[in-house]
């Protein structure tokens, strides 16, 4: 298809802006979840993965907060300029992780909800966000099959207090 | 530390086994060159080997990247030996 490129400097749509700023903010956090968490990787090559994780969400973050800037926000404003309250990221991430089940569950959800909401912009006519949106999709698969992986090994019985722990803290 | 922030690891489930479990990784920057040898990543299962050899072998943007279970390799040849014939 052919894509095209939006004019920069003209705002967006507020619900679409809405979207972009909440995965770039739940990417910032998860980020911060994967760094936090690096020591409770289960040896050397995990802490290597989960460096690899935050940093790639973290550049997510960076691309989605440019694109968003390139459109009349206020870079500086949206990476340092707010408070806790006013970071749109998901709630399930609002508490740290109770142990290492509970973090491989939570993450997973994380990953799976941006990849959801971001994945419906594949073909977005802007050429720039459907490149984010296929560039994040890529990492995304490496993310998840991380914990796919934890799932394959922790999944036998270990799970599932976690998940009814995660059910619990959502009320569901 | 008090023991609950002691980090326990199930070394039979976590880490592949009472030995660590050990992969090759493989790759090519394109399609016109081998697939070369250029490293190994120690993972409990597939999945988690081929993150971890993407995550630490992201030198390059390589088109392709394989993982092979050091099990599945077998010896043919080796240093100052013409045959080796393995038993199985």
């Amino acid at each position: 298809m052919a894509y095209t490129a939006a004019e920069t400097e003209t705002p967006l749509d507020p619900a679409f802006e809405n979207d972009l700023l909440a995965i770039a903010d739940t990417k910032l956090v998860l980020g911060n979840w994967y760094a936090e968490c690096v020591m409770n990787g289960r040896s050397l090559p995990d802490f290597a993965g989960l460096l690899g994780m935050s940093a790639s969400n973290y550049g997510h973050t960076r691309a989605l907060y440019q694109y968003l800037a390139a459109h009349g926000r206020d870079y500086a404003k949206l990476e340092r300029g707010r408070s806790a309250a006013e970071i749109r990221s998901m709630n399930l991430l609002d508490a740290a992780p109770e142990g290492w089940e509970d973090f491989l569950a939570a993450t997973w959800l994380a990953e799976q909800a941006t990849w959801m909401l971001m994945s419906s912009y594949l073909e977005h006519p802007d050429r720039a966000v459907a490149g984010l949106a296929k560039k994040i999709g890529q990492e995304t698969y490496f993310h998840l099959k991380y914990v796919h992986g934890w799932l394959r090994i922790i999944g036998q019985g270990v799970l599932r207090p976690a998940l009814e722990n995660l059910a619990t803290s959502l009320g569901v | 530390m008090t023991e609950e922030h002691v980090k326990h690891i199930d070394q039979e489930r976590e880490r592949g086994g009472l030995k660590p479990k050990y992969y090759e990784v493989f790759a090519r920057k394109n399609s016109s060159e081998p697939l070369a040898h250029v490293g190994s990543v120690e993972a409990p299962n597939d999945d988690l080997a081929q993150v971890r050899a993407w995550f630490i072998y992201d030198q390059h943007p390589w088109i392709e990247m394989c993982v092979v279970p050091l099990d599945a390799i077998v010896t043919v040849t080796e240093h100052d030996k013409v045959t080796k014939i393995k038993a199985t």
